[in-house]
């Protein structure tokens, strides 16, 4: 359960860049396909993780990245989802990179946007009233 | 509202082992993370290998869920064993070798290994502080292990593939084995071994014995 401590290690994350009184909405995540992060188990642990801190009620918008792949003898470079094929020019290409884990955004309510939000609501129930 | 933050998950983790790695240094050690899944006889290996250097000072963590048994066994080997267990943490990480530190003597070790939880997937991506990751495989895990483990095999300095005496008995495709390897990482070093029977022993000791000989040099 990797995907456990990636939790962890984004709530703090999204705690230290979290605007004062704003509520979160979405966590936005990247990560490359040698991360060997599962969506399913990262959901679960994101549903185990947030609870009474400050992405509780959250979306994590978890996006794998594919693998890039460069074949060392014709130079070709491309990006594809497996990892196991083989160059048009017959070689077995090696994958670059695809370590990486970023936290790449915050989708948040702030105050403003929730007082708003409250008062357009008071505003259309007090409507509703007048048209009953 | 949006917040851009482009930010590295493990940052926290990474900062640790960062001073872990500085620590390390200061203190000229050759330090390796050994990553192998449960079984693949990884404590094996490292009793056979503290048998077998002459002349290297040897500091071992060992990390496990639960119960003292790895160091138990390494304790007969060297006094320097600190056994971290983890709980429910299925990997190491840099806080654990942090609080692991102050209780080995650095100042004489030459070598410092950190056996990892049996577990081939989730170590890799915790920096440790380590010099150098060391994937292991084994005989009797099949011979698809590295194929389907592409980031062990991508991230480790040396693979060594254990329990060789085995072969003749388990159907293993050896040559499938090594191309996956060449294909992920071509030039790492693959250290084909038995620490039962002792073959393919002294590749595994010398590699350990000149890293730790250069880091006492680079001091």
């Amino acid at each position: 359960m990797h995907e456990l401590s990636i939790a962890e290690s984004l709530i703090d994350i999204v705690k230290e860049h979290c605007p004062a009184g704003a509520v979160v909405q979405a966590v936005l995540v990247e990560a490359g396909p040698m991360r060997g992060i599962d969506n399913e188990a990262m959901q679960f642990a994101w549903q185990c993780a947030t609870p009474g801190t400050v992405c509780q009620n959250s979306r994590l918008k978890l996006r794998i990245l594919p693998w890039q792949l460069h074949c060392t003898v014709c130079g070709a470079q491309w990006a594809g989802e497996d990892v196991y094929v083989t160059c048009k020019c017959g070689q077995t290409p090696c994958p670059v990179g695809g370590n990486d884990l970023k936290l790449t955004g915050i989708d948040v309510l702030t105050a403003e946007e929730l007082a708003q939000e409250e008062s357009n609501a008071r505003v259309s129930r007090s409507k509703r009233a007048e048209a009953e | 509202m949006h917040v851009s933050v482009v930010q590295n998950v493990l940052k926290l983790n990474d900062e640790i082992a960062a001073m872990n790695r500085q620590v390390l240094r200061n203190a000229s050690l050759f330090t390796i993370d050994l990553i192998g899944a449960p079984g693949c006889g990884k404590t094996a290996l490292l009793e056979k290998t503290l048998q077998e250097l002459k002349g290297v000072r040897v500091g071992v963590i060992v990390g496990d869920l639960t119960t003292q048994r790895d160091a138990d066994r390494m304790a007969r080997f060297t006094e320097q064993v600190v056994q971290v267990n983890t709980g429910k943490g299925c990997h190491l990480e840099a806080n654990h070798i942090k609080e692991a530190l102050p209780h080995l003597d650095l100042p004489k070790l030459d070598l410092l290994i950190i056996e990892n939880v049996g577990n081939l997937i989730c170590p890799v991506g915790f920096d440790l502080g380590q010099d150098a990751k060391v994937g292991m495989f084994a005989i009797s895990g099949g011979d698809d292990k590295a194929a389907k483990h592409p980031y062990i095999v991508m991230e480790s300095a040396v693979l060594v593939l254990s329990k060789m005496d085995l072969l003749p008995y388990i159907p293993f495709d050896l040559e499938l084995f090594r191309s996956d390897i060449r294909r992920l990482n071509p030039n790492v070093p693959l250290l084909e071994l038995s620490a039962t029977t002792g073959k393919g022993m002294d590749a595994w000791v010398n590699w350990l014995s000149e890293r730790s000989k250069q880091a006492t040099l680079a001091k």
